[in-house]
């Protein structure tokens, strides 16, 4: 990102009624005491981004009206926020009243904005800072699953699962094909059942033992058989005799018997559904939740609803907990409509499969059945088809009213049970009593001979559905190994970042201090494709995989959870873009806080930093550790002395005044500065004579200027102070004193009501800033100086 | 999802950052690659067609299916 935030502008916006942060592309540090608006400002920048606040949504936030608590209390105008660039010099302003952010007429500064994460991943508070300590092992997974994408991974997982469950389903369903066709050769009166083809065989080869067949061993030699047993028929019944059978085959194959349970269940899921749908008015709306949280789910940053078009009074996370938790109510209701399109379509596939038999059973007639029975076989044939037609329109509908079973398919049943009945009736007659037991036995072997290629076909069907299940069980372990693995590659990556964070922040051999948290890991639960993962550290190298709560006191938790969020913005978010820390750092120690500084400064250079705080002493380490590291031209320090009601934060008087006075420090303009330097000297008399409690000569107007001060000896006090709290910079104090205190009247000169003035060059000017500005830092350090005044 | 083939790595200011992201889909490319590799079950030609079928937007159970078969109608449905 090449864009940077020059200027922050907030209009009547919580307790900013008119207020302009600048920032100049450099980093800001703000500084005020508590109420003084700070927190105001990154509330502007979290509501230019998000639109709203979160803390303002959701759990814990009571009765608030959001809207309400973003305006300015005396205001009536609409609040803003508006964000002004550099290098591009445009800006681009967000109302109350806007949905989303307004597109920016310069794509540099559309992608700037486009490029941000959601609010919450660059904006820490310290309220914010233990939460994912305290989080439930679901909720930090949560916290991944955008950054890392896992939506998809897992949505792919269940896939992988899904697939299998088909593939399973397959292989069952061959199973049962295959035991359909080979129930045709059970023999109750021996109490025989074959397993597989290779036992049809075996029993082909039993029966006909005792009429001549001596080796019947391959499915080849069936047809010699066959032939060895016709020569023992009467040639005048046979013919007959194998038409019957083949019938009589037909007909014995089962009719489906659980049309009748399937369309019980159905008629059940109706009633539940029927009443669900009665009792909630918003069972009917599943889909479209389902759909609100696909929406919500690829577009986290809306603020409008999608459907209605409104504002959307909450935030999107509030909205998004609020429709899955609405979406998990209606879970039933989705499962007995999955349940009940289930059962219809198994309904479907009986039925099928009844027309499918009475198909064939037609066509094989030959004009063996009886006439009569074949024209009614054939009405009900059609009576079926009808019927098919009616419940494939109720899946279409999704009409929960009761199905019913036509009589038609108890008729089926009972015409093909008269037609069997007459068939066998006729075929006993033309059976010898004699050659019962040969007739039996060429049935046997014909059926075998006509079903063996079928038999076979489903056979190798079940053998390849079986291989099809193991290697898609294969396929699905190794996509859940591998996703596991991936997984938690980039987690111990990301716990990797961590640790050595807060072994910045707590292993140092200046002060002989080395970690509490000797390791630590971020851990994808067993239940990580529910979503789940676990924070865990190693106490001291002794006690390992703990909650690092059992161990770490609250400002190694406090500096645990700054080093989580810090390694998070790192390793996520865009270089460029905007890190706001808002007072965070209250629990950590003076110690501590250097080592933080000193991480901010190293590790996000590239970042733009918003760094609040009510701490002075953070605020002027801060300071000073980046004039130790020369980088003044890249950071701003912004002290706030009050706030009203009516005007909001004011800032110190020197700070804004130092930066007009840089500005104008150049040939064409610093004559104009008389009037600042004055302001800037004064106050840092005042300041320092209050700290050491100076003797002046008392006003009773309390307007005090520099020669009160220079008159009680502020010179030759602060010289000696400054001397005996550093007596080895001895000359260079001695310098930046006679730098400020001996240039006579330069202010004087430089003023404009001094009539008599003289010319004063722009070097003697500098020299007199520069003695100033080390004075006052020499001050700082010594704590010869009060914080802030105007 | 989508699986890039390899991962992506910005720099800003000497500061060095990993697109986490897509270094996740690597990993698992390779690692889902290298574990179908070793069974026995999977031939190669299905190897490649599933490693292929990780570079779509979203991947549906028939679509998986589809892809071990290698048949364009779904088992389910014969």
């Amino acid at each position: 990102m090449t864009e940077r935030i020059r200027e922050i502008r907030f209009s009547s916006f919580r307790g900013l009624p008119d207020y302009t942060c600048k920032l100049n592309g450099k980093n800001i540090s703000i500084f005020g005491g508590t109420g003084k608006g700070k927190s105001a400002i990154v509330d502007g920048i979290e509501f230019f981004f998000s639109g709203s606040l979160c803390r303002f949504h959701g759990e814990g936030s009571g009765n608030i009206d959001a809207d309400k608590a973003i305006r300015h209390v005396l205001k009536e105008e609409q609040p803003s926020v508006e964000l002004a660039f550099i290098p591009t010099n445009e800006s681009v302003r967000r109302r109350l009243s806007d949905y989303s952010i307004p597109t920016a007429t310069h794509s540099s500064i559309q992608e700037y904005i486009n490029q941000h994460p959601p609010a919450g991943a660059f904006v820490l508070r310290r309220s914010q800072l233990l939460e994912f300590i305290h989080d439930q092992d679901a909720k930090r997974y949560q916290k991944y699953t955008r950054l890392l994408g896992l939506d998809d991974i897992d949505a792919a997982q269940k896939s992988f699962v899904d697939a299998e469950e088909m593939i399973k389903t397959h292989h069952f369903e061959c199973q049962q094909r295959l035991s359909d066709a080979l129930q045709l050769f059970i023999d109750p009166d021996m109490d025989w059942k074959p397993a597989d083809l290779s036992a049809v065989l075996t029993k082909c080869a039993e029966v006909a033992q005792p009429f001549g067949v001596d080796t019947l061993t391959e499915w080849q030699q069936l047809d010699s058989a066959i032939s060895v047993l016709d020569t023992r028929r009467s040639k005048e019944t046979k013919q007959r005799i194998d038409k019957l059978n083949l019938a009589i085959d037909h007909l014995e194959v089962e009719t489906p018997s659980e049309i009748e349970s399937i369309v019980a269940a159905v008629n059940q899921l109706h009633g539940q559904l029927s009443k669900m749908q009665a009792e909630s008015e918003e069972a009917v709306r599943g889909g479209v939740i389902e759909e609100g949280l696909k929406y919500f789910r690829e577009h986290p940053d809306i603020t409008k609803c999608p459907l209605c078009e409104q504002k959307l009074e909450e935030g999107y996370q509030a909205v998004f907990e609020r429709l899955a938790e609405r979406n998990r109510a209606l879970g039933e209701l989705r499962d007995l409509e999955t349940q009940r399109s289930q059962k219809l379509d198994a309904l479907i596939t009986a039925l099928q499969r009844l027309l499918d038999q009475l198909a064939k059973e037609q066509e094989q007639d030959h004009g063996i059945y009886p006439e009569k029975d074949a024209q009614i076989l054939v009405k009900h044939h059609e009576a079926l088809q009808e019927w098919m037609k009616l419940i494939k329109s109720v899946k279409e509908q999704k009409s929960y009213k009761d199905v019913t079973v036509p009589p038609v398919v108890e008729a089926v049943r009972s015409i093909r049970s008269i037609i069997h009945d007459s068939l066998v009736k006729e075929r006993t007659a033309l059976i010898q009593p004699d050659a019962v037991a040969l007739e039996k036995a060429v049935g046997f072997l014909q059926r075998a001979k006509e079903k063996e290629p079928e038999i076979r076909a489903r056979e190798s069907a079940l053998a390849d559905s079986l291989k099809l299940w193991h290697a898609m069980r294969d396929i699905r372990e190794a996509f859940s190994r591998a996703r596991e693995s991936a997984v938690q590659a980039v987690f111990n990556k990301i716990a990797k970042k961590v640790l050595s964070y807060y072994h910045k922040l707590h292993n140092s051999d200046d002060s002989n201090e080395s970690s509490e948290c000797t390791d630590l890991g971020l851990t994808s639960t067993s239940r990580a494709a529910a979503g789940g993962l676990q924070l865990a550290i190693q106490f001291l190298g002794i006690v390992d995989s703990y909650d690092p709560r059992a161990f770490l006191s609250e400002g190694h938790l406090d500096s645990l959870g700054l080093c989580r969020y810090l390694a998070t913005v790192r390793m996520f978010n865009n270089s460029g873009s905007l890190l706001v820390l808002d007072d965070v750092l209250t629990s950590i120690d003076r110690e501590h806080r250097h080592r933080v500084a000193e991480l901010l400064l190293e590790d996000f250079s590239d970042f733009q930093l918003v760094v609040t705080t009510h701490d002075e002493y953070w605020f002027n380490l801060l300071q000073s550790k980046v004039l130790a590291r020369g980088e003044q031209d890249k950071w701003r320090f912004k002290q706030i002395a009050k706030w009203t009601l009516e005007k909001g934060p004011e800032s110190a008087a020197y700070e804004g005044t130092w930066d007009w006075i840089e500005t104008n420090l150049v040939e064409e303009n610093y004559r104009e500065l008389g009037g600042s330097l004055r302001l800037m000297l004064e106050d840092f008399l005042k300041r320092v004579a209050d700290k050491i409690e100076l003797k002046v000569k008392y006003h009773i107007a309390g307007k005090y200027v520099a020669g009160d001060f220079n008159f009680a000896g502020i010179r030759d006090e602060l010289r000696e102070r400054l001397i005996e709290e550093a007596p080895n910079e001895e000359s260079e104090i001695q310098k930046d004193i006679s730098r400020v205190f001996g240039t006579g009247d330069l202010i004087n000169f430089l003023s404009h009501d001094n009539p008599d003035r003289l010319e004063v060059t722009l070097t003697e000017t500098k020299d007199f800033v520069n003695g100033l500005k080390s004075l006052e830092q020499r001050c700082k350090i010594h704590k010869l100086i009060k914080g802030i005044s105007l | 999802m989508t699986v890039d083939a390899e991962g992506q790595t910005n720099s800003g200011q000497g500061v060095e950052t990993t697109d986490l992201k897509s270094e996740l889909r690597r990993i698992l490319a390779e690692d889902f690659k290298k574990r179908l590799t070793q069974s026995e079950l999977i031939s190669a030609e299905q190897c490649k067609r599933l490693c292929n079928l990780l570079t779509e937007e979203s991947i549906s159970a028939p679509d998986i299916v589809k892809t071990v078969t290698g048949d364009e109608e779904s088992t389910a449905d014969d």
